[in-house]
């Protein structure tokens, strides 16, 4: 694996963890679930990407199932959280929306468990392993929901931020919102070319390295955007909006 | 399903303006959308923007002469009526989006 796939998944996992406990904390304070849900996603992350990446950086053999079996696992947490964040932040009066994330959830949990019974512990064997696809989908269809909630949400935002009912800021988070759904998506849709390739020719290419290693980088900026969003930042988005109280004022 | 306040302020309309339920009901529908806003988790204060801003533009399309007064009568019922709202607050995309970079 390359060293930017390596570098890129020590910083989402820091970035995540941070997020996370804010997020965490926010939801002590709020005694809201939105946050609870969202921070665990992000906590579950990080530790998945601590799984993946302790075992590449020590190249120890002995911990390598085990650990990436750990990371799969994490992983699969963590995004059932994030459906049950879009589905309390987005859709919490929504009979359907309940279903998806019933759906999403049994998938990723029968796929997983499947998978181990198949003997693909790590997920990593698609051609022989077709629950694998399953476990995938389901995660393919949280981060296609979490893209499609933004992308609904934020243009009746940018109406009522016209009427003085929205923050810009929040706006625009919205936006940023849609965006990370977005590339997380096409992350995963990476991911599973990757997953492939790397089944048929037992490489990890440089290319597809980089190709997650971008889509990352992506995605971990626009968190920092939505969750650590710097001054000089909060100023150009409250004076590019029209007039409406915002948090910078 | 919507609010109590959106089912008032549709009857309350339809009172003012001698609409029908299902055109004072589709009038303040279109309105509130247009707004950004769900009828399912309708604020006071919400409301009291589109009737003040939106309102008396749908109400000259549909033919309603005296615009303003018509809105500013729905008002008057609005603030005279004790009226629940909706408990959804803190659990819209707006206010979590606005706490999560609180955190």
């Amino acid at each position: 694996m390359e060293d930017s796939a390596f570098i890129g998944g020590v910083i989402a996992g820091i970035v995540y963890l941070a997020a996370g406990i804010r997020l965490v904390r926010l939801s002590w304070r709020t005694q809201a679930s939105p946050e609870l849900m969202l921070g665990l996603a992000f906590i579950l992350w990080a530790l998945s990407y601590a799984c993946w990446q302790i075992p590449i950086a020590t190249a120890n053999q002995p911990l390598t199932q085990p650990l990436f079996f750990a990371g799969r696992a994490f992983t699969n947490a963590g995004t059932i959280f994030l459906a049950y964040f879009v589905w309390v932040g987005f859709r919490n009066q929504s009979h359907w929306a309940k279903y998806l994330v019933h759906a999403i959830t049994l998938g990723l949990l029968a796929g997983m468990i499947f998978s181990v019974a198949e003997g693909d512990w790590e997920g990593i064997q698609p051609t022989d392993n077709p629950w694998w696809y399953l476990d995938w989908g389901a995660g393919f269809m949280a981060m296609a929901w979490v893209g499609v909630e933004g992308l609904i949400e934020y243009p009746k935002a940018r109406k009522r931020v016209q009427l003085g009912h929205c923050d810009p800021l929040v706006c625009h988070r919205l936006f940023l919102w849609a965006v990370v759904g977005i590339v997380w998506t096409v992350y995963n849709g990476v991911y599973l070319y990757q997953v492939v390739e790397f089944e048929t020719t037992q490489i990890w290419s440089a290319g597809m390295d980089r190709a997650i290693a971008a889509t990352e980088a992506i995605g971990i900026a626009l968190v920092c955007l939505i969750f650590f969003p710097p001054r000089f930042y909060k100023r150009w988005v409250a004076g590019a909006a029209p007039a409406a109280d915002s948090e910078e004022a | 399903m919507e609010t109590p306040l959106f089912d008032f302020a549709a009857q309350k309309l339809e009172q003012h303006t001698g609409f029908s339920q299902l055109e004072a009901r589709g009038t303040l529908r279109i309105a509130v959308k247009s707004a950004g806003l769900e009828p399912k988790s309708l604020t006071v204060a919400e409301l009291r923007v589109v009737l003040e801003k939106l309102m008396p533009g749908e109400l000259e399309q549909r033919g309603v002469k005296d615009t303003l007064s018509v809105c500013s009568a729905v008002l008057r019922d609005l603030e005279d009526a004790p009226i629940a709202e909706s408990d959804s607050d803190s659990s819209n995309p707006d206010d979590i989006f606005r706490r999560l970079a609180k955190a």
